[in-house]
Parts: structure tokens; sequence; C-alpha cells
């Protein structure tokens, strides 16, 4: 029996039969050394079909068990193969937690690997081996599924996407809101693109917290934002928060699209891709007629400057974090979080006719 | 005057909590422990968190002749050292950038026009639109003088649109009416809804859960009442003695100490009913109805109710500790209390005839701070005829340290026979949350500078307990009462507190 205790774990652990799954984990906790607690807050599902799903899956979750307690079912799906099979593995991942080093507390993981037409069995897979009376995350990695599988999703409390990969974000902003509503309230959807801008939504709304800064708020003339490879999306989306909160109507969809004030003033939007770095979008100004402001990462990285700037005045700033970019950072401030994001539909309707313009 | 501003409508949904106004914090005797161990790296955490408001000064006001610079980088090595989470010297430049340092002492008129003009520049400079925080961090002996000078040179009064608030640091008072005087003079400079007495017990995070776990949850509160519960306990026990407080504690001893504020907080947030709402008063009405519902301990009622006792020396984790009398700076002779345990009765009819224990002490065998819910046994019939059962269910919850709560359920032993014993199923908030938790003051000084005086102590509250707890100290005073017992260093306390349970065929909880 597996039981891990680094980060750097990419092992799925030991291999069982899939009806064999629960007493195996049995045994695995009456094997255990005393002083090992197991721990679960929910039941992470993670589905993918990349082929490295395991590899890159496995570290992510055990580091991810150091903060928040979890029964993972790693799921790797091949629809493309030819023979139907099931595998599955057990481990668990061990962190010590509390001062002194006196305790281990233990998340399991359980991995399957469906082949062919296996791979249409994931409901039953999935709720054979839940844990009871938790809430049921599904991290859904890479492009949705199409006309999605009511049984599924009927029982799901959160669904997870990251949307800045999908090559039709339209279409799957489209379908995932087909799956929200197959939860009839239930189901909360989490963008991780959404979640990876939350630092940099912040720091924008401390600025404008500012009495001097609020009274500029309607004068927004120009936006730019830089955002890294790859994350048009989340540039964005952070657009489409900006522009559902301040009421703004899109009045011209293209590459530099722009939006016309509920005072009838227009903002000119400029999305740049040239942030350096591995940021995924961290430097935005703000044109404010006699005013500027800008939100910008400060040199270390950790924090972002937030500045507002009167002319003839100091500039008045203030440090932020800025969180951590890792995809493990971003699912544990999702997972730490209660509630919905209600700001999140609003955001993406703002922009809708630019996500389908690509 | 400050225009209204309308809301930020990008705040939205960032955070659940109120945001906290700019301001300026303005620390009177900020060269004490208190600042550099407690308010600076607390601050610094909540930067550090993003949870301090767009614009922040601290204006240190002290006697001692220091430089703003100077006393930065006192606070930066301060902070290094106590903060819970190692220092960003990014972070750390630039929130420091923001901390001044006033030197007058508290008495100088002069002091406080100076001030004055500072914050008006520091409003200019940082947006911190007229909104002042002070925070009483200097001895007791000096508050009149700086509540005086705050009324006096205007700073007490906010400009309109703007606010000025007052935290004051405990003891509020060492009796009821030097607590009274203390209060008016509060009163006389600050709207008892801009004061905000702290009791770090009140931030504790498992404190917090306490309402939670009542109100959020319909199986306990059920049984909250005299129907099922047989008793209350609640310990706040210390492994330490009294180290280098011996000069504060010799004048206090464990009632006033721990007695009145703390462990009164904690019987309030058991005992009270559900408030109304979430809102300040709300809660604080419901806590002043059970102080308001406390049987007085006055005269023969003191001897029958409660014992004082105070450590001789003993053993703890093995090592030898001396008496209390033997500790540096306690007086030979001393009568000071160190243990203190009381058997009190709510008048009211949720919890009429339901004695709630309350312990604490210094020296003990491990420092522990909980509240046990002992629930009363099922009909000595079928599995309940041997009396081990009688109590078997309890919940437990664990202030500090561990926080956290436990349930005690009988349960079948394996097997042919019939056994039964007592299981536990226990709730860690370490296991289950593994983000740290932030210190109380974090939670304490945010709220304050949001306006939220639901963690604080009201005025009616503080002199309700030293009320209640002034009949007791009278009773000691004037000989009604039994004097000081004495318990050895590492015991759990003086044989007689186990006697004042056991007339109730109650037990103390083995912690």
């Amino acid at each position: 029996m597996t039981v891990s205790s680094t980060v750097e774990n990419i092992s799925p652990g030991l291999r069982v039969e899939v009806g064999e799954i629960d007493r195996k984990l049995g045994e695995l906790w009456s094997a255990s050394e005393a002083g090992k607690v197991r721990a679960s807050l929910i039941n992470l599902v993670i589905y993918s079909e990349s082929k490295d799903a395991i590899a890159l899956n496995t570290p992510l979750l055990a580091g991810l068990a150091a903060d928040h307690a979890f029964r993972a079912l790693l799921v790797q799906a091949d629809p493309s193969a030819n023979e139907t099979k099931i595998e599955a593995w057990i481990t668990a991942h061990c962190h010590l937690r509390e001062s002194g080093g006196q305790k281990e507390i233990c998340s399991e993981q359980i991995t399957f690997r469906l082949h062919g037409p296996a791979a249409g069995r994931l409901p039953s897979i999935v709720f054979s081996h839940l844990d009871s009376d938790l809430p049921l995350c599904l991290w859904w990695q890479g492009p949705l599924h199409p006309n999605p599988a009511p049984d599924l999703w009927a029982q799901v409390d959160r669904i997870i996407v990251d949307s800045h990969s999908w090559p039709d974000p339209a279409g799957q902003f489209s379908t995932l809101q087909e799956i929200e509503s197959i939860g009839r309230g239930r189901c909360s959807v989490c963008d991780l693109t959404w979640t990876r801008a939350f630092h940099l939504r912040y720091a924008i709304a401390q600025i404008f917290d500012h009495a001097a800064a609020r009274e500029h708020l309607s004068r927004i003339r120009h936006v730019e934002i830089r955002y890294g490879a790859g994350h048009c999306i989340t540039a964005l989306e952070l657009l489409g928060w900006m522009a559902s909160r301040l009421g703004w109507q899109l009045v011209t969809i293209s590459d530099q699209p722009v939006f016309r004030q509920p005072d009838g003033q227009e903002v000119r939007c400029t999305l740049h891709d040239g942030l350096s770095g591995e940021s995924c979008v961290g430097d935005v100004r703000f044109d404010l007629g006699d005013a500027k402001a800008r939100v910008e990462r400060s040199r270390s990285g950790d924090f972002y400057l937030a500045e507002f700037t009167l002319q003839g005045h100091a500039p008045i700033a203030q440090m932020l974090p800025a969180g951590r970019e890792r995809t493990e950072d971003i699912l544990l401030s999702e997972l730490g979080r209660v509630g919905r994001h209600p700001l999140f539909w609003p955001a993406i309707r703002s922009i809708e006719p630019l996500l389908r313009g690509g | 005057m400050e225009k209204d501003i309308p809301a930020n409508p990008l705040r939205a949904d960032l955070v659940s909590r109120a945001v906290a106004e700019p301001c300026t914090l303005v620390i009177f005797g900020a060269t004490g422990d208190l600042t550099r161990r407690k308010l600076i790296p607390a601050l610094y955490n909540l930067a550090a968190d993003g949870n301090l408001p767009s614009g922040l000064a601290v204006v240190c006001f002290a006697r001692r002749d220091k430089t703003s610079e100077g006393f930065r980088e006192e606070l930066g090595e301060a902070t290094r050292k106590y903060s819970r989470r190692p220092v960003n010297e990014e972070l750390w430049q630039q929130f420091a950038a923001n901390i001044f340092y006033h030197r007058s002492s508290f008495d100088e008129a002069g002091g406080y026009a100076s001030l004055a003009a500072e914050l008006e520049g520091i409003d200019e400079r940082l947006g911190t639109r007229g909104n002042r925080l002070f925070y009483l961090a200097s001895s007791p002996t000096e508050f009149d003088i700086i509540l005086e000078h705050l009324r006096g040179s205007g700073l007490s009064h906010a400009k309109p649109g703007s606010w000025a608030r007052l935290i004051v640091e405990k003891p509020f008072g060492t009796d009821y009416p030097s607590a009274q005087r203390l209060n008016t003079a509060v009163a006389s400079a600050f709207p008892e809804r801009e004061t905000f007495r702290i009791d770090h017990y009140l931030g504790k995070e498992t404190a917090q859960n306490l309402m939670v776990l009542r109100f959020a949850n319909t199986v306990f509160e059920a049984l909250w009442n005299h129907r099922y519960v047989e008793n209350v306990q609640i310990t706040a026990s210390e492994l330490l003695g009294v180290e280098t407080r011996a000069g504060y504690y010799e004048k206090s001893g464990a009632m006033r100490d721990m007695v009145q504020n703390h462990l009164l907080q904690l019987l309030c947030l058991t005992a009270m009913e559900p408030p109304t709402d979430l809102e300040a008063d709300a809660v604080r009405d419901e806590k002043v109805k059970v102080l308001r519902a406390l049987r007085p301990l006055t005269g023969d009622a003191v001897a029958a109710n409660v014992v004082r006792a105070q450590y001789t020396g003993g053993f703890i984790n093995g090592h030898d500790v001396p008496a209390y009398r033997q500790e540096p700076g306690v007086d030979p002779d001393s009568m000071t209390e160190t243990y203190v345990a009381l058997r009190l009765h709510i008048d009211n009819w949720r919890w009429a005839g339901v004695p709630f224990f309350m312990r604490v002490g210094k020296r003990l065998p491990k420092s522990a701070t909980e509240i046990a819910i002992q629930f009363r046994g099922t009909p000595p019939v079928l599995f309940n005829r041997e009396s081990q059962l009688r109590d078997a269910n309890a919940l437990i919850i664990r202030i500090q340290p561990d926080e956290g709560i436990s349930f005690r359920m009988a349960a079948k032993l394996p097997g042919a026979l019939l056994q039964i014993e007592p299981v536990k199923m226990d709730f860690h908030y370490g296991t289950s949350f593994g983000k740290a938790t932030p210190e109380a003051y974090e939670r304490l000084l945010l709220d304050a500078m949001s306006g939220d005086a639901t963690l604080f102590a009201r005025r009616d509250e503080v002199e309700h307990a030293w009320q209640f707890v002034d009949g007791i100290r009278a009773a000691w005073q004037d000989g009604s009462a039994p004097r000081l017992d004495f318990y050895a260093a590492g015991t759990w306390g003086p044989r007689e507190a186990d006697d004042l349970l056991a007339q109730d065929g109650a037990a103390w909880r083995r912690l």
C-alpha cells in the first residue's frame, strides 16, 4: 500500500481491482501507522482525456492535500481505445499538519483509467466511490463534451473548468451554462480562469475604494490590459467584469473593443499579449481624464502595486497580494471559497460577442 | 466637509465582510509590548492578505524620544520576530512608510494639538478621509488623561462624513466603581457605538464558531437547555505560572484577570438566546441578558459556590517549579488567588437548575481552554443501568489549543458480550482546514476599522460582569468566605474544587 508524503510522487499507488477498492482502502487505514489521520472535506473528481493526466495530476493532488483534505477520484479516459477496460489504483497523500509534526493528515486518491467504451461509464465509476455526505466537485480538464449527460451533472455540486485553453470558448460557455441548468440550482460553476484573476480584480477594486479615485470611476476613457501568452480569455473576462459592474455596453466588436458608458462616453480598450514572465494577466492601466490608475506586478512578483495619480498630486499607492498562478494554488483558492460566483455570468455575457469573434 | 461617495461597484462579491474604511490608527503607549508583539504584526498580516483599506496610516504616540525612521526599524524587527508569516521586505517597506512616530507625553495639550495637525496632513496625503481609530494601549492609569485631551483637542469629534473610534485594551477597570468611572470618561469623549473594548478571546476562531455551532446546526440548539443538559463546564487552564507579570497579577488575581472578562464572555456565548440578527447590538443584548440572569454570589453563597486557591511548589512536566509566593515580585505572604472554581446558575427559563462550573488556574498540568456541555443520561433502564453511562454524551468545544469540537457517545464494544464504552467523534480545525488561522488581533482590528462591534464588549456587559465579580470579592474581603486553599503546581487544583462538583454528583472533566 502506498502512502506518499512528498509532492514529488507521481505514482498512482497500488493497483487494485475495481470491486476491491473499498476493502483495500480499509486495509490501508487499518495498517497505517499511529499518528496518521484520514481527513476529507470534499469529493474531488478530476476527469481528463490527456495521456499525461495521471502523471500531471497525482503530484498536484499530493500538494493540494496539504491544505485541503479530500477524497480524489482521478479519472483518465481514452474513449478512442478499442478495448473496454477499467484499471484502478489507490494511494494516500499525507502531510504533517500540526506544530511539532506529531500528526499526519492524509487524503485518499483513487485513480481510474477508462479505456474505450468504458469511458462512458464515468457516472457509475464516480457514484460508486464517493465519500458519503461530502460535496462533489468535478474538475473537467479540457473541452466539455457537447450534450452533457444529466445523470452525472445532476449530482455535481461544483463544476470546475479552465476556459483559457478552450478552442471554442463561446460554444464551451454555452455547454457550461447547459450543465449548470441540469443541476437546477445545485451546481455552481467555477472557471479557474476567472479565479486566476481574482487578486487582480481585488487590486483594481481597491484603487477605486479611495474616495478621490471613486469620483473618477465614471470618467474611464481608456483601459489597457496586458496579458500573457495564451491568456486572452483571462483578459476578456477581466474586461467583462468591469463592463458588467460599470454598466458598459459593447459597441465595437474587434480585438480593440469599444464600450459605451451609461452617460454615453466611450471607453476604448487595448489588449496586448506582450506580458513578460509567466503571468496570465497583470498589467492594467486606466486613463481617467485628469487622473491615471494602474495595477502592475511589484518587483518580487508577489504583490500587485495599485496606484492612483491625480494630475498635480503625488501617487497614492498600495501593495496587495497577487496570489500565485500555479494551477494547484488557483484550485486551492477556489476550494477554499464558499459559495458561488454571482458576477461570473454577467461578465461573460458582457463580452459574449467578443468570444464569438475569436 | 467630506462629500458622500457612492459605493464602489467593483467591490461587489470580492469580500464577504464589511470592507475596512480608510483611516489613521493612533496608538497611545505605542512603545509598549502590545504594539510590537501584537498590533503591528497583526496589521502587517492584514496587509499581506490584502485586507487593509486603501488608505491607512499608523501614528504611534508615546513619550520616549524616537524618530519615525528609528521606530519603523524597531517595529520591523519585532514584526519579523512575531508575525505569523515570514515578512516580505518589499511589502514591509511599503506598509512601514505610513507608520509615524509622534513624541508627546500623555498630559501635554500641545502634543494633541500637533497630533491633530499631523492627522490633517495624513488625510491630505493618504486619503484617510478624517477617519480616526484611537487605540488605548497605555497603562490603564493613563486612560483618563488621554481621553480628556482627546476630548479637549476635539480629536474625539469626527467631522461630518467621517468617524472617530476608540479601542480600549483590558482591563476595563478593576471593579464596578472603577469600570463605571472609566466608562463615564470614555462616554464623555466617544459615543458607545464608536467604542470598541477588546477582549481578545472573542477574536479567537473557535469562540466565533460557538454561535455558528449553536445557531447554524439543527441538532445542538434543540438540546441546548435544562431538559437535556446536566451541567456546563468552562475551563481555562494554564501551564505557566505568573512569569514576569507578578506586579499586575498580585493586584488582579485569577478572578479579575480571567473570570470577569474572558470566562464570563465564553459563558455568555454558551448560554445566550439566539439574537434577532447578527448586528452587534442584537448579539450583545443577548449576552447582557445572560449576565443579568446570573444568580448573584454574595456572602454565604460565595462560601458554598466558589473555591479560590494558590499554587504551592510542585512539578510541571517533571520539572520542579516554585510556589507562587516564591515567584519573583510576589509578596511572600500573598493571598492572591491563582485558581478559582465557581458554580454558577443562570436563572432563566432555558437554564433553570443547570449548574455552570468554571475553573481557571495557573500551573495546572496543561494549557487548555474549553467549554464542555455535559448532557443528561438516558433513563436507568436497558443499557443505562451502569453508572458510568449516565454521562455518556458530552459536547466539547476546544477554544485553544487544537481548536475543534468533539462529541462523546456510547458505543457497543465488538463481541458477543453487551459491553458499552464511550467513544469520541472529533473535529479539528487544523485537520480539516489547512490554512493558518488569523490572530485574534487581526480580526478585531479589521472589525474596528469596519465599524463592526460584535466581537467587542459593550459598556453594560463590562459593568454587569464587574458587579457579579465584586460580590464574590467582597465576601473574600469581609471574611464571610473561606480563606485561600492551596494546590500543588502540576495538579488540577485543590480538593475543594472537586468537592464543589461532587455536591451535584458531577466531576470535572479530565482534560
